[in-house]
């Protein structure tokens, strides 16, 4: 308290010396309520693929609608960065979009912390029953598993393994779609011949939703849900075992584009990875639709995309995908909680729906516009996609023999000294270097888990 | 010099040659990447993509387009301004620090004389990196404190902060040059009835010119291209460095080769030019006894 | 008496803008860095519990931050080691050659070092790339494929191109700083050990660097508190420390627990133990190299 004194004091005193000098620049900050008598709602939003735009027109659609509103609109392609600045300075948005399994690990950390709001109650029951089944019943929008929604879900992805769908249908089909993962590993033997590998992937990161599917794929959806809560026996089991042998076996140098780890590594490496499926360098990479858009300026005229499940462990299996799912969420130290909550709530309104339907991307090399379509997780949504990759991909996590799964990790107390991305994704890149073997990534798996249970709260 | 080359023995064509590879190895090394940047930042998005291309072709047209859309982008036009203005204030104010403080140490005998220069050595071991959250919480801190929105976003403050940082480094470079002087001067200039403040600006500052000039090109150099002081404490009034690592950051989202690399010319490019303008002075201000251990 | 009197005057109001400034900005925020290292607090809340020296026995078994330790006592010193004997050798060239483009030579060495970090890391990106990089692609118009590498993937190998990407950074600095000293040197040493036939090796093991070795030494200390912090920004944006942490450094680390951990007691308790191994660092490495200067 003395120091802070002091601090106070020099500081004065410096102050003090700027006033002197005349360099004060002050800004008027809004806080709370505006002088014309508008309650200000302070939404920051990250900036990622899906643009820009899309965020300024939901700002205005929320403002038409409440007009005594003035929606502040924060967009930043850093969010992470700019929010743990506003909240240690106290300067706590209403309203946040940004997603778990970011590089960041924000929200995470935020949920660690116990610093999100719990917004059960938006999701009533009439607003549930206009949600597609279960979005809000997982992981991702409970993370503490104690039956309340924390996690907005606001658009939903399902994600699998992309490729050059002309490589595989049409005139110059050159292989058939791997079903098993026997039939894929056959299949990169095969393509190896023709000088294509088998697989690459942006960075270890994507393999989050590669790995959540397996875990269901090899042993259901409740050795999923025991999995995902780190129970004991996750990766000494028959079907743990199955995963990480069918990891390492895929991340060996067999399989892997031989650049893929140099550039997951570099700083926006990931995207030439995503580029040599286009180059046709690679077969398949995990990922989401997103990269559609990601990859537009880049992608030449008359190729066309295709998504896949993750293969099965036995043709006679159903096949599980898994559902990304990107989150809105209200700070638990928000002024405006109940305006937030409108918000929220206003995502799956008809508006935002066809908004973000609508949403387009622009090329700043050409000013092209490309439709980069978003889809909200509100029943019947993606029947009103345009006929094409995007809308075959929601398609096909809807048809028979195929089963939905979502979720991420069970969030635990923060660990001092341990990386959970780096621990789980990361030493995928060690098997393919070499650097470490399926026994050890195996070994690593199970001590991270004993870990993790113990923080498990 | 003259000398060693009057007798000249075969070996002394090795050496020549040796002295030449050598040079002109380390020369290419830093011309070809730095050249490359220029040359990449002309292209178009499709000439750095696909099987065939190769990172040594030329531009096919000149794509200027790219600098006007990271121009834009990046916001570079008021935060070129940004990055003027803190710069300036801030080497200003770390001259009129660090000459007085350096000219007491290195030139005055008192008590606590030891420990404030053990206390500017230690302060060269202090990494920005980890206290810069600290100095950010005690600004917010003062700014709930006493009711104001003044310590943050402030470039003055940032600034200020700059100058702070680069104390210990300054102080230590400058008490070392005006050690070599001799105590004559002083002397001379007390007898001729100057004070010692007069002595000290009139006198003693004068002879340390080429000393200031290095630590002015030093920290000009480190002021205009840090990023995470700057990131810190800074909410709007962004200096152009921090709108490069935003340049980058948005480019990521998106695959615009071109235009990230005119980000990095606009960066880079007023640094070379002041840099080619002031070399000769960089090199003379060190040669003049600026950095005598 | 009254003479001291405004000496002292004088020298105060000489030293306390900067003292203060110094107290203020950096004496205190390390107090806290300290303080801070002592407790469990969140990266984003500022909730805290005081739990003594526990982060620092934690930091004892954390593998990943040994790891981090033992790669940046490499860099350090590898950097140290090629930087010193490489801007040596460029000064010496530079200082006593008698040949065309000296000045040119010397404007471009020292380029490296004006440019920011970024755009250092965008260049290394360019150079390093695998199949459309500078490097590789130089390697193969020459028919040195087989030199050809994964630069920033193969686990032996990553720890060094970074490495090499400080050196290339750092060599005009402290060439430029040799340089200097060397110029001070009179010439006449130099005359006069070339009528006694000295060879030009010979001299500068005789005369030059001895000469220079007390401005070596100095800048040791700045090799140690630079190549820390420089190799943090570097790894930051050119590998963040992977892959499977073969090329996390202590304050890229420090980082990352701190704010993408959510463990910024235990960051900070990373930031003290730097702090201070910095500190010893550098006095060992000042007591070691503790031996007679040549004057002149």
């Amino acid at each position: 308290m003395k120091m802070k004194k002091v601090t106070a004091l020099l500081l004065t005193v410096a102050m003090a010396a700027t006033m002197l000098a005349g360099c004060g620049s002050k800004e008027e900050k809004a806080e709370g309520k505006k002088e014309d008598g508008k309650t200000v709602l302070k939404f920051a939003a990250f900036e990622g693929g899906n643009g820009a735009e899309i965020w300024k027109n939901i700002e205005k659609a929320f403002e038409e609608e409440h007009k005594d509103v003035d929606v502040e609109l924060h967009l930043s392609s850093e969010l992470d960065k700019d929010l743990q600045k506003d909240f240690k300075n106290g300067n706590v948005p209403d309203v946040v979009y940004y997603n778990l399994g970011q590089e960041s690990g924000f929200v995470e950390t935020m949920l660690k912390e116990k610093a999100i709001a719990d917004i059960s109650d938006v999701f009533d029951d009439e607003l549930k029953g206009k949600l597609v089944g279960g979005i809000t019943e997982n992981a991702a929008a409970q993370p503490y598993g104690d039956g309340k929604v924390y996690l907005a879900p606001i658009i939903y992805t399902p994600t699998g393994l992309w490729y050059n769908k002309d490589l595989f249908e049409g005139a110059n089909k050159k292989y058939d779609l791997p079903t098993t993962w026997d039939e894929f590993f056959a299949l990169g033997d095969k393509a190896k011949a023709d000088g294509i590998s088998l697989f690459t992937y942006p960075q270890s990161g994507y393999f989050d939703a590669t790995m959540y599917q397996m875990l269901a794929q090899a042993g259901g959806i409740d050795f999923y849900n025991k999995a995902v809560n780190y129970d004991k026996k996750t990766w000494t089991s028959e079907e743990g075992k199955k995963v990480v042998d069918t990891i390492a076996k895929l991340a060996s140098p067999d399989y892997i584009q031989a650049d893929t780890v140099a550039n997951a590594n570099s700083d926006g490496g990931f995207k030439i990875n995503q580029q040599n499926v286009i180059d046709g360098k690679a077969l398949f990479m995990p990922n989401g639709n997103w990269v559609i858009g990601e990859m537009a300026n880049s992608t030449p005229e008359g190729f066309n995309w295709g998504m896949m499940a993750p293969p099965k462990f036995n043709a006679d299996e159903d096949n599980y995908i898994y559902t990304f799912t990107e989150q809105m969420w209200i700070p638990a130290d928000a002024e405006n909680m109940d305006l937030a909550k409108e918000f929220v709530k206003f995502m799956y309104s008809d508006t935002v729906v066809d908004l973000m339907l609508n949403n387009k991307v622009v090329n700043k090399e050409t000013n092209e516009e490309s439709a980069a379509p978003i889809v909200s997780p509100v029943l019947g949504a993606s029947d009103k996609l345009e006929d094409g990759t995007i809308k075959d991909t929601y398609t096909l996590a809807s048809s028979d023999g195929y089963e939905a799964v979502a979720g991420t990790w069970a969030t635990t107390k923060p660990i001092d000294g341990f990386d959970m991305k780096a621990t789980v994704y990361g030493a995928i890149d060690a098997l393919n270097t070499g650097e470490m073997t399926a026994d050890q990534y195996q070994k690593q798996l199970v001590d991270a888990w004993e870990k993790l249970l113990e923080n498990v709260e | 010099m003259e000398k060693i080359n009057k007798h000249k023995k075969p070996s002394s064509y090795i050496y020549k040659l040796f002295i030449y590879v050598a040079l002109l190895a380390l020369a290419i090394s830093i011309i070809i990447p730095v050249a490359w940047v220029f040359m990449a930042s002309l292209k178009k998005n499709s000439e750095f993509i696909g099987g065939d291309v190769s990172p040594w072709a030329l531009p096919k047209e000149f794509f200027v387009q790219n600098f006007v859309v990271a121009f834009r982008d990046a916001n570079m036009g008021t935060f070129f301004l940004n990055s003027v203005i803190v710069t300036a204030t801030a080497l200003i104010l770390l001259l009129l620090l660090a000459l007085p403080a350096s000219y007491a140490l290195s030139r005055f005998n008192f008590r606590g004389k030891k420990i404030l220069n053990i206390a500017f050595m230690a302060g060269l071991f202090v990494n920005i990196s980890y206290i810069v959250v600290p100095i950010f919480l005690m600004l917010s801190d003062a700014n709930k404190l006493l009711g104001v929105d003044f310590f943050l976003n402030n470039r003055f403050i940032l600034a200020l902060v700059y100058a702070s940082s680069a104390l210990p480094f300054t102080v230590y470079l400058l008490s070392g040059y005006f050690r070599t002087l001799p105590k004559g001067f002083e002397e001379a200039a007390y007898i001729d009835g100057c004070g010692y403040f007069k002595t000290m600006t009139k006198i003693m500052v004068p002879m340390a010119k080429p000393s200031i000039i290095t630590v002015i090109l030093f920290n000009f150099l480190s002021f205009w291209n840090e990023y995470i002081i700057a990131y810190t404490l800074m909410d709007g009034n962004d200096t152009l460095a921090m709108g490069l690592k935003n340049l980058m950051a948005v480019e990521k989202t998106a695959t615009n080769y071109g235009i990230m690399y005119a980000g990095l010319v606009i960066v880079m490019l007023p640094t070379l030019i002041l840099y080619i303008m002031v070399q000769k002075r960089l090199t003379e201000g060190m040669t003049l006894g600026g950095l005598k251990g | 008496m009254n003479r001291k009197r405004s000496e002292r005057r004088f020298v105060f109001a000489c030293l306390a803008p900067a003292v203060i400034l110094m107290v203020l900005f950096i004496f205190i925020p390390t107090i806290n860095v300290f303080r801070m290292s002592l407790y469990r607090m969140g990266g984003i809340t500022n909730k805290q519990t005081f739990i003594g020296l526990e982060n620092f026995k934690t930091l004892l078994g954390d593998k990943n931050f040994l790891q981090a330790m033992q790669n940046t006592i490499l860099i350090i010193v590898l950097v140290m080691i090629c930087t010193i004997i490489l801007a040596v050798l460029f000064a010496a060239l530079l200082n006593r050659g008698t040949f065309k483009g000296k000045n040119f030579f010397r404007v471009i060495f020292y380029i490296p070092n004006i440019l920011s970090i970024v755009v250092i890391a965008g260049i290394f990106g360019a150079i390093y790339n695998p199949s459309t990089g500078l490097l590789n692609t130089f390697l193969k118009a020459i028919h040195l494929d087989g030199l050809a590498r994964q630069w920033m993937a193969e686990p032996n190998i990553v720890i060094y191109s970074v490495i090499f990407a400080l050196i290339w950074q750092a060599i005009g600095y402290y060439m430029v700083m040799y340089m200097a000293s060397m110029a001070a040197i009179p010439p006449d040493y130099y005359e006069a050990a070339s009528l006694d036939g000295a060879t030009e090796i010979q001299m500068f093991f005789k005369i030059t660097f001895p000469l220079i070795w007390s401005n070596i030494r100095t800048t040791l200390t700045f090799y140690i508190i630079s190549t820390i912090n420089l190799s943090f920004l570097f790894v930051q944006i050119m590998t963040n420390g992977g892959p499977n942490g073969n090329t996390e450094v202590a304050l890229n680390y420090m980082y990352k627990q701190a704010y993408t951990n959510g463990s910024y007691g235990y960051g900070m308790a990373i930031g003290v133990v730097i702090f201070l191994f910095s500190f010893i660092l550098a006095g060992i490495v000042n007591k070691i190299t503790d031996r007679e200067v040549y004057e002149f």
